[in-house]
């Protein structure tokens, strides 16, 4: 290889092996850490980087070289959150009462599975049956679910809670969703310790849970839908 | 001195809003395809930042003069904006306030001898 050392053609392809996609993604990362930006804001300025980027490459650039230029041109993180702030301040409430509650959905439902589990888990193995079994692995599944969704910037929940947060209805039932089948869970784990004995006062007691969880998806239902309105003006 | 071929920083604020309206009036678009049409039709004149777009287009959908609509294009996702009525009406008294100056500046201009 030649080593003179006005050679950038040489110094580029040496250290490149850029990766755009990462980049684009520490970008989007940087910008969603202020707290200014709702998700919508950073899905539409990375969408605009995106072309930007694409048309730069067509014009011959490198792709590092377009991403420099693209995130150059759209404008520095803080001067953009300023910008994006002066119009937020009550959309950002609501959106953080909101994911804050669908938080509190998932952690509840997630928690509700769990304890199914653990109520099984002290039953004898030779008493297991298939439902059990069930109880076992769905808080697993769905705990590793939200695991990897958190470490991953593209996991299935952000994504399945961004298609959500268009249709408030669909967002409401899904917290509902969730509330009903773990406390099924609950009711099944322990119609199936106690053998039918307590099925019936169990059922009753969990209904006011149940009624928890209609408050919850009923507060979702209006948030998300005062924050559609507030989006769209 | 000042820089003849660049648009000043308060004559881009002030002209934000009509060009808005007026690339919208000429049909739906998304933040990138709108600004690449303004920087082209002024000859790279005016030159904005490109992000300070967004919270000027999300303040004008507050105001109820333009919509918006994530949609799927060439595999990729953009949010496409369009005016309603109320942005029709703003672009209309925009159309004269823009003209009036225009206007009276011409008719002060004409006035001045040309070198020949």
């Amino acid at each position: 290889m030649d080593d003179r050392p006005h050679n950038p053609d040489g110094l580029m392809e040496n250290q490149t092996s850029f990766d755009l996609k990462a980049a684009i993604r520490n970008w989007r990362q940087n910008l969603a850490q202020s707290p200014e930006f709702r998700t919508g804001d950073v899905d539409e300025l990375e969408s605009h980087v995106q072309d930007s980027v694409a048309e730069l490459e067509g014009c011959g650039l490198s792709a590092e070289e377009a991403f420099v230029i693209a995130t150059r041109r759209v404008g520095s993180g803080p001067a953009l959150a300023e910008e994006f702030a002066r119009g937020n301040g009550q959309a950002l409430w609501i959106d953080r009462g909101l994911w804050m509650i669908v938080g509190w959905a998932a952690i509840s439902g997630f928690k509700s599975m769990a304890e199914s589990t653990a109520q099984i888990a002290f039953i004898p193995t030779e008493f297991r049956t298939d439902l059990p079994l069930l109880v076992w692995i769905l808080p697993i599944l769905v705990g590793a679910i939200l695991l990897r969704s958190l470490i991953r910037a593209e996991g299935v929940v952000p994504r399945l809670l961004g298609k959500l947060q268009g249709r408030p209805l669909a967002l409401a039932l899904t917290a509902l969703g969730v509330g009903a089948f773990s406390l099924l869970l609950r009711v099944l784990a322990l119609d199936y310790i106690t053998g039918h004995r307590m099925l019936r006062e169990f059922i009753l007691g969990n209904l006011m849970s149940l009624s928890e969880w209609l408050i919850a998806a009923l507060v979702i239902l209006v948030m998300a839908r005062r924050k559609l309105r507030l989006a769209k003006a | 001195m000042h820089n003849t071929a660049m648009l000043s920083k308060e004559l881009v604020a002030a002209s934000t809003v009509p060009l808005v309206l007026s690339v919208l009036g000429k049909g739906e678009t998304y933040g990138y395809a709108l600004i690449q049409s303004v920087r082209e039709l002024s000859g790279g004149r005016i030159e904005w930042t490109e992000g300070m777009l967004y919270p000027v287009l999300h303040w004008m959908e507050r105001e109820g003069m333009i919509e918006s609509e994530w949609r799927k294009a060439e595999g990729r996702r953009r949010k496409y904006y369009r005016l309603r009525k109320e942005g029709r009406k703003a672009l209309e008294a925009e159309q004269q306030q823009w003209m009036t100056v225009h206007t009276t500046l011409m008719g002060l201009w004409k006035t001045k001898p040309r070198l020949i």
